[in-house]
């Protein structure tokens, strides 16, 4: 599932936060000429999409006519700076909690009055829906999540060079990008929300939730909620990168004094995650729980994948979702698990626009298809939000 | 990884206890002649095994010297109780606390000297070694732990019957039980100790980790320690059963107001575990944080077993380890994750001995020299503990007293015992006709039938050993010990497997030989024996003087009346004790008259007017006039027409049915005054083989090696089966790959009741197997 997220009231902790003023140069550009909008609503994110054209001054050149020749200079063509009109896709991403802030930015600003529907997805559509239909005066119209996260993951995969990336530590490049493949399927992405969804793609209109596991990024937060009281996940994660799993899990040398060599497990292979709080009575600190959960979660999700992999015989693994996104501990974890199960058969990828693939494919939904798209010069339109 | 256990001192909580005295009449049986030893020490219990011989008394027949017959009495042959030894295995597992006061015991008692050596397995192994050194004055040999994980499991799947079974928390009975299948192998062990262990075995001596995992009985308890603040394991799995996880995981409906239909998601399937813990600022109750995490644990490693189970193209997934051990929450949890995972297609299967496996394998590995998988063994039900109630609820008692000590013993079998080649899908074959785990009804009747039945045997037992004065003390010990397990059974059904009459009737035996009552028909069947044979030639006479037609139908009802004569069956010993001059002619009275109850009697005459039989395997039933003058008159018969026979009679004695010996002398006799017999005897065409069993009921699955042999070798294509025990307990629906022949008189009201029958009613019933002609196809030309 493209994301369990949470819909109770208890979810969004920050208020709607009204004061703020948005810098319009540098977002929701082109917003007057927008013409089709689509918004990704998830736990914590929202991601906006619409559709708009630039005008832009090009330069062109021109061969002087024989008959005016004479006239001109020696010149052998002329150069003339002209308007040009092209098509652009822009995402935007932000908090939930400046939804109401942005909606009634993009009111203000919205020109174009043909655009009657925007297209919604995400856990937090349907909360967020009246709220939209009111401020915007469109019709909000609900597209399954699954659905639009394929189309994204397609999208970017065609048509941004160096999407994918390999994610290695402790390498001079943390990130190692991959070339565009030729043809991107089939393809294997796993989405860690609050829980996993295991998808195969084999087409463009052809994929299969395969698996999925109910140990995901929820169960990272609820249970290191439960477990350090700290209730916010990128502090879990902040507590996970300073721990030690080993005082908390039980180690293979810990039961056999080395390796178990004739099964072949190295003696600081995990035995058993949170195997030594069964029995010991000390306390354990927040940090190594945190970090011996996180080990516990990003390996069976590691597991997970390379067996669904292997059984449906494929090689490419992407992995996306809230659990992923941005963070460096989980990329690490993931692609040691994966590492680790495959012997390095099968790399785990992760992708530079993961965030948005919802809004895209929300936004691809019943429009342009088919079009070739590229990454617009060196503005970072899609760089991090 | 085999278990994976604590091994640092937090772990012995119990401090060991050297007060307690051991009951050594229960167990440490026969300690005296203990051989070898092994020993399997985990995070909380040990298990010890031990091969020790035992003493039984045997009855034995043997034939009066032609010499010394003159001064013998009239009686056909003489029985002798003798002394044998067999060979038994004995596990008993026990807590940790114990093994100081056990050892002690064991140096107490132990006179064989030769033992040098005790093989250790298990994680624990380690931390007792110098304290067994020390008070055993053995030297602690370490087995590797998954090596004899699997050993030991080889070793109960092939000779236990009903080891494997399913769990359904809410079907009528929580076990059910699988039969044993001809080929183990291949197999995934999924071990879940403090982590999982996913084992693929692929034949005795081949097997490999091809995977596991860290989240596993650790994890639970650690984890659940953390969260609740309950330390013991036991603890959280009580808690755990009482929680409702939907109110810590985040469901699918949770997130999407109900089912995500279009990826096929239920909108109670839990798409985050502890899920609403993140964000939700309550408290949550220990139960249903406990409850999460099983479900978190259970699913994971189902969804891990079946993943592996079909890389590997594997069906039979078993699941052992302590976070399984005897305990129904998890088993239900595991069951329910295997059927989501795969839909049905592949079954979790648990294993009634597998807290014994790590013992029995280690102590296999010691006694490589005594080739133990050359033979075959027994569970002996007299001195098993059984399966306990996984229900703490359900028999407190029992759980508290199974938890200190539990045994398991096995017989070393004389004979290798194979599968009937004849069966037609020996994977499905299934002997008892009832399952009283199953049938509640059932099941009380038969309980409170041997129960009254038990007063009985009792007198009987005692009488047939009129010379020892104690024999009346050791038959009451035997009473006290088969009530005890009649009541076991009424509480825990499933304690042997799946319970049978066969079982019920086998765990008496058991009993009976567990205190020296080797035979108590012998006189009796001795009687009837030398009775019978007197009327052999004359009804062989009058046979031969009907006409073709009016003789078939003679036999067969000859071996129905012959069948009457049963002292297994209640009705009819209370004739036969009221009544000794009950006779044969008056049997024939009490049959049902034509149409029988089943009655395919016109097809098998339409199928003698063909060509006759390549060879008949004949299983008969009870001793005297049943064998000589109902079943050796139709054996006859058979060879008049060309028919090869193969007489099958137990091997060791049940009831009054005839065993092998007996049969041997009895056919020697009728062969001196039967000429038709002497010829085939000599002409080798009539043979006498031991079915390999003690029982009074039959399994096909379980025969002598010898038998199988001969069946194969003679082209058998006819099988007869006599008996209630053989024909209707057990076998009814038995499919064979060549004709049949089932042949039986109910003896019981409340069973012909069962079978829409009545007292005496008669089942004949005659079978060809789908496909195949009924005039047989070897057409061998009578003579």
């Amino acid at each position: 599932m493209a994301e369990f997220v949470r819909l109770d009231s208890s979810t969004s902790r920050h208020t709607m936060d009204k004061s703020i003023t948005l810098p319009p140069d540098e977002i929701f550009r082109n917003l007057e000429n927008a013409k089709r909008f689509a918004i990704d609503i998830g736990g914590s994110l929202t991601k906006l999409a619409y559709y708009s054209t630039v005008q832009h001054k090009v330069a062109k050149v021109r061969s002087f006519d024989k008959a005016t020749k004479e006239a001109a200079s020696d010149k052998l063509y002329e150069i003339s700076v002209q308007e040009e009109v092209t098509a652009r896709l822009h995402f935007i991403k932000f908090e939930n909690a400046y939804i109401e802030t942005c909606l009634d930015f993009i009111k203000d600003h919205l020109v174009n009055t043909e655009t009657k529907v925007i297209k919604a997805t995400g856990g937090g559509a349907h909360k967020f829906k009246e709220l939209i239909e009111r401020k915007l005066g469109l019709k909000v119209d609900k597209e399954d999540e699954m659905t639009c996260l394929i189309k994204g993951c397609n999208f970017v995969l065609r048509n941004i060079p160096h999407e994918a990336f390999v994610y290695a530590k402790h390498a001079d490049s943390e990130f190692r990008f991959q070339t565009t493949q030729p043809d991107i399927f089939p393809y294997l992405l796993v989405n860690i929300g609050s829980g996993v969804s295991i998808v195969k793609v084999e087409s463009e209109d052809k994929f299969e939730r395969i698996g999925g596991s109910s140990i995901g990024g929820g169960t990272f937060w609820g249970l290191g909620a439960l477990l350090t009281k700290t209730k916010r996940f990128d502090e879990l994660l902040q507590l996970a990168s300073k721990g030690q799993h080993t005082s908390v899990d039980m180690l293979v040398k810990d039961i056999y004094g080395g390796s178990y060599g004739s099964l072949g497990l190295t003696g600081d292979l995990i035995a058993s995650s949170f195997g030594k709080s069964a029995t010991a009575d000390k306390e354990f600190s927040k940090e190594d729980m945190a970090k011996s959960l996180l080990h516990m979660i990003s390996n069976d999700i590691g597991q997970l994948a390379c067996l669904y992999a292997k059984l449906h015989n494929l090689s490419r693994v992407y992995f996306g979702g809230f659990f992923i996104r941005g963070h460096p501990v989980t990329m690490h974890t993931i692609t040691y698990s994966i590492n680790f199960f495959t012997k390095g058969e099968v790399q785990a990828l992760f992708l530079r626009h993961e965030g948005y693939l919802g809004a895209i494919g929300a936004f691809l939904k019943g429009y342009i298809t088919y079009s070739r798209w590229r990454l617009p010069g060196s503005r970072a339109m899609y760089g991090c939000g | 990884m085999a278990e994976f256990v604590r091994l640092d001192s937090s772990t012995s909580r119990h401090t060991m206890d050297k007060s307690i005295t051991l009951p050594p009449d229960e167990i440490f049986r026969n300690l005296e002649n203990a051989k070898r030893f092994a020993i399997d020490i985990g995070g909380s219990l040990t298990k010890l095994a031990y091969y020790s011989t035992v003493q039984h008394k045997v009855a034995k027949v043997r034939s009066f010297d032609k010499a010394t017959k003159e001064a013998a009495s009239d009686k056909l042959y003489e029985i002798s109780v003798q002394e044998e030894v067999t060979a038994r295995l004995h596990f008993i597992k026990f807590e940790n606390a114990y093994i100081e006061t056990c050892l002690d015991f064991i140096k107490d008692h132990l006179v064989n000297t030769e033992t040098k050596v005790i093989k250790a397995t298990g994680g624990g192994a380690h931390k007792f070694k110098e304290l067994i050194e020390r008070k055993l004055g053995l030297k602690v040999d370490k087995e590797d732990e998954m090596t004899c994980l699997i050993k030991g499991c080889n070793f109960v799947l092939r000779n236990i019957p009903h080891e494997a079974f399913v769990y359904a928390k809410h079907a009528d009975s929580e076990f059910r039980f699988q039969t044993t299948q001809p080929d183990i192998f291949p197999y995934l062990l999924v071990n879940i100790g403090s982590g999982v262990s996913i084992v693929k075995v692929e034949s005795e001596d081949k097997f490999e980790r091809i995977g596991g995992s860290s989240i596993g009985g650790g994890t639970f308890w650690g984890l659940g320690a953390l969260l609740t603040k309950t330390k013991r394991f036991d603890e959280l799995l009580q808690l755990a059963s009482k929680g409702q996880h939907t109110s810590v995981d985040m469901l699918v409906k949770d997130i999407y107001g109900g089912s995500y239909g279009s990826l096929g998601l239920t909108g109670d399937l839990i798409a985050s575990s502890f899920g609403k813990s993140a964000t939700a600022d309550k408290e949550f109750s220990k139960e249903d944080m406990a409850k999460s995490l099983l479900h978190m644990i259970s699913n994971d490693i189902g969804q891990l077993a079946c993943l592996y189970a079909k890389l590997h193209n594997l069906s039979r997934v078993y699941f052992g380890g302590f976070f399984i051990r005897g305990h129904p929450v998890t088993m239900h949890t595991i069951t329910y994750s295997i059927n989501f995972f795969t839909k049905g297609e592949v079954q979790a299967l648990f294993l009634r001995h597998e807290g014994y496996l790590g013992a029995i394998g280690a102590f296999l590995k010691g006694a490589e020299e005594d080739n133990p998988n050359q033979y075959s063994w027994g569970e002996n039900y007299a001195g098993s503990s059984g399966l306990m109630s996984v229900s703490p609820d359900m028999n407190p008692m029992q759980r508290a007293r199974s938890g200190t000590f539990d045994m398991l013993e096995m017989d070393r079998l004389e004979r290798q015992l194979v599968n009937l080649p004849l069966l037609q899908d020996p994977s499905s074959y299934i002997p008892d006709t009832m399952d009283l785990t199953e049938d509640a009804l059932a099941r009380e009747y038969w309980l409170y039938c041997f129960e009254e039945a038990l007063d009985g045997v009792v007198k009987r037992a005692v009488a047939s050993q009129p010379d020892m004065p104690e024999a009346a003390e050791r038959a009451e010990k035997f009473r006290q010990k088969y009530r005890h397990k009649l009541q076991t059974l009424r509480h825990q059904p499933f304690a042997y497997g799946s319970l049978t009459v066969r079982s019920l009737l086998d765990t008496r035996e058991h009993c009976l030989n567990e205190f020296n009552f080797p035979d108590p028909y012998s006189k009796i069947k001795q009687n009837e024996n030398d009775i019978a044979l007197k009327y052999y030639q004359k009804a062989v006479k009058s046979l031969e003087e009907l006409s073709w037609e009016e003789r078939q139908f003679a036999l067969v009802r000859g071996v129905l009346a012959g069948n009457v004569f049963d002292w297994g069956a209640k009705a009819v010993s209370d004739v036969l004790e009221s009544d000794p001059e009950f006779g044969f002619e008056q049997a024939k009275r009490q049959l049902e008259e034509r149409p029988w109850l089943v009655d395919s009697y016109d097809q098998w005459l339409e199928r003698l007017r063909g060509p006759p039989h390549k060879c008949a395997l004949f299983f008969v039933d009870n001793s005297g006039v049943d064998i000589i003058l109902g079943v050796i008159p139709f054996v006859r018969e058979l060879l008049s027409r060309g028919t090869e026979v193969v007489l099958a009679s137990n091997s060791g004695p049940a009831l009054n049915d005839v065993t092998n010996g007996e049969l041997q002398i009895l056919t020697e006799r009728i062969a001196a005054m039967d000429p038709v017999i002497q010829a085939g005897l000599r002409e080798d065409r009539l043979t006498l083989v031991q079915s390999g069993s003690s029982s009074p009921c039959l399994d096909l699955s379980r025969l002598d090696k010898v038998l199988a042999q001969v069946v194969r070798e003679r082209q058998t294509d006819l099988v007869i089966i006599e008996g209630m025990g053989r024909a209707i307990h057990t076998n009814y629906y038995a499919m064979l790959s060549c004709e049949s022949l089932k042949m039986a008189v109910i003896k019981n009201s409340w069973l012909a009741d069962r079978l829409g029958g009545k007292l005496f009613s008669v089942v004949f019933k005659y079978e060809v197997p789908a496909g195949k002609p009924s005039q047989g196809s070897a057409a061998v030309t009578p003579s």
